[in-house]
């Protein structure tokens, strides 16, 4: 149950990561077209901009579950890697909580942002006029991931610490 | 005073248990927050509002430029190029490795990348000519470093992102001194070859030279397309980036055909994650620094720092040791992003060039990607291939630890070296 759960979050983050490795490229092509019509046109766009930032926004947060999944988030591995298998697991449980729960409080922070832009109708101070839930949404849908790949790291790592039963480890 | 230690210890505890550098910063603020009752609105508020500029926008685009650069074995054809032209040198093949270096540094904002590219290439052909294999891993370890320090350079966007100096500015300031370094290094890597008393190879023809020169031309003219863009203001750094993305597609998929249609998503996917690294790093970071900021340490600490009556350029080397230090737990990144809003008003007040120090942290920076224990390019050297240990690469390098104190001294006594070229610019 727990194991289909994973493979499915594990897919999605898969999926957004490869949507956004090529929204950056999308990016660096909007970009290219604003200076095309900056100079060969004299007409520089209103949008490009406004819509390369919302990009890299949805981007960056999107593929962010899929870069923890991928263990490619620097961290400080001077003191865990010294540690013995145990303490290492304890400590791993440890840190990955302090990352869930950062994870969540933003996670529901961003869930109230949105509320509140979409209550207020709150658009952008440009001439796009954009939502503003449009961007934030990807706050929330990346913090939401987030909080459940390091929940996943949590429940693994209880799961290895609690000696295996017969026919128990089927769990994962 | 006792809050800033507060602070700096519950950060440091949560790093070291192992949490990702982003999220450490992130929960490390959210426990301030909660403890001295600021608005909980700012958390996800900072977390937010990092993400929306411009400047940073160009971090993915460089980050996927480069690999698209690395996947289309670019790198490789530089360092022939390189090759060709200075073999017959004493110490000939060193010399095109650092060359290379410094030419891959110029389309790469990475020190891992710049290195891992040349490395491949650079290293079997030296060992294959009897190098010393000790010279030549701290010459790929060294001359990696490069790559942060010519632009494009990912730690000066960030820098320039914090601080608001101009990203065009920083770039161009890292120019002088980044040809000197490489002339540094070459000089050096002449000097241990006159001793070793390499056979020098048959020099390539002038042929030879012109058609590799010439057949390799689409990726020696990145560098001056970028560089020359952001430096005559005809576009701005994250435009130049754009600019440099499409040609690297163009001449590896239409020209050279390295690369092809299908390659690009796994290409798209591998850079995400490096460039997504970094943006919630600085989105942690963020948090943090406005959490600092509403509990007044920045003030508290400048007062505190004013009080010592340091002068300038004892400042700039306090900072320097304390980089030193830092620079053995943490990376580039995080270190400009957690200190910068803490040294910045400090430096207004001692009236020390924003600029100038840029440069001085990067060169210092430089130095920690190459000492142990987490200097990033030692792992990227050793990881080049089976038959290098990691002991090698840094008795190989520890002579270049000192050529780069002795730079990293120069930069900081002769600041016209980072900021003359940038005052030439409007």
């Amino acid at each position: 149950m727990i194991g289909q759960f994973r493979k499915a979050v594990e897919g999605c983050n898969l999926i957004l990561g490869m949507i956004s490795g090529l929204g950056v490229l999308a990016m660096g092509f909007i970009i290219l077209y604003e200076v095309v019509c900056r100079y060969l046109f004299n007409s520089p766009t209103i949008w490009a901009q406004e819509i390369s930032i919302y990009l890299y926004m949805w981007t960056m947060l999107a593929a962010s579950s899929y870069t923890l999944q991928m263990k490619k988030h620097v961290n400080v591995d001077l003191v865990v890697d010294k540690l013995s298998g145990q303490v290492k697991t304890v400590m791993e449980i440890v840190s990955s909580t302090i990352g869930a729960i950062f994870c969540a409080i933003v996670s529901v922070q961003a869930y109230e942002m949105i509320a509140a832009s979409v209550h207020f109708g709150k658009v952008s101070a440009t001439p796009l006029r954009v939502p503003l839930w449009i961007p934030q949404s990807a706050l929330l849908i990346g913090f939401v991931l987030l909080t459940i790949q390091f929940t996943f790291t949590i429940v693994e790592r209880v799961a290895a610490m609690i000696p295996q039963k017969r026919g128990g480890d089927s769990l994962l | 005073m006792i809050n800033f230690i507060f602070v700096a210890l519950a950060l440091l505890s949560i790093l070291f248990a192992g949490l990702p550098v982003a999220f450490s910063l992130g929960a490390t603020s959210t426990l301030l927050v909660g403890l001295y009752d600021l608005p909980m609105k700012i958390i996800a508020n900072s977390v937010f509002s990092s993400l929306d500029s411009f400047i940073v926008v160009s971090v993915p685009l460089f980050v996927l430029m480069s690999h698209v650069l690395l996947s289309g074995k670019i790198g490789d054809d530089l360092f022939d190029v390189m090759n060709a032209w200075v073999r017959h040198l004493p110490g000939g093949l060193a010399i095109a490795t650092i060359l290379a270096c410094a030419f891959f540094s110029a389309i790469s904002g990475s020190s891992a990348a710049t290195a891992a590219t040349i490395g491949m290439v650079a290293y079997p052909a030296m060992v294959e000519r009897g190098y010393d294999k000790k010279l030549i891993l701290g010459l790929l370890a060294a001359g990696g470093t490069l790559g942060i320090l010519i632009p494009p350079s990912i730690p000066l966007i960030i820098y320039g992102a914090v601080t608001e100096e101009s990203v065009g500015k920083l770039f161009v300031a890292g120019i002088v001194p980044g040809l000197m370094m490489t002339g540094f290094l070459i000089g050096y890597a002449v000097f241990r070859c006159k001793q070793g008393g390499f056979a020098p190879q048959e020099p390539a023809s002038w042929k030879e030279r012109f058609e590799l020169t010439l057949r390799n031309i689409w990726g020696i003219a990145l560098p001056f397309l970028i560089i020359g863009g952001i430096y005559t203001g005809v576009c701005t750094p994250t435009e130049a980036a754009a600019i440099g993305l499409v040609y690297s597609l163009v001449i590896t998929l239409v020209i050279y055909r390295t690369l092809q249609l299908r390659d690009i998503p796994g290409i798209c996917l591998k850079a995400v994650t490096t460039s997504c690294m970094i943006a919630m790093i600085i989105g942690g970071a963020v948090l943090f620094g406005r959490v600092m900021t509403l509990l007044e340490i920045p003030q508290k600490l400048t007062e505190f720092i004013i009080t010592w009556k340091l002068s300038a350029f004892m400042f700039v080397l306090v900072m320097n040791i304390l980089m030193l230090v830092l620079g053995c737990i943490l990376e580039t990144v995080s270190i400009i992003l957690l200190t910068m809003p803490l040294v910045a008003p400090i430096l207004a007040m001692l009236n020390i060039d924003p600029i100038w120090y840029a440069i001085v942290l990067t060169v210092n920076m430089e130095i920690a990607l190459v000492t142990p224990p987490v200097g990033m390019n030692l792992y990227v050297i050793s990881g080049l291939r089976e038959d290098i240990n990691m002991g090698q690469v840094i008795r190989g390098v520890f002579p270049f630890i000192i050529l780069l104190f002795m730079f990293l001294l120069l930069t900081m006594l002769v600041p016209s070296l980072s900021t003359w070229l940038p005052s030439l610019m409007q």
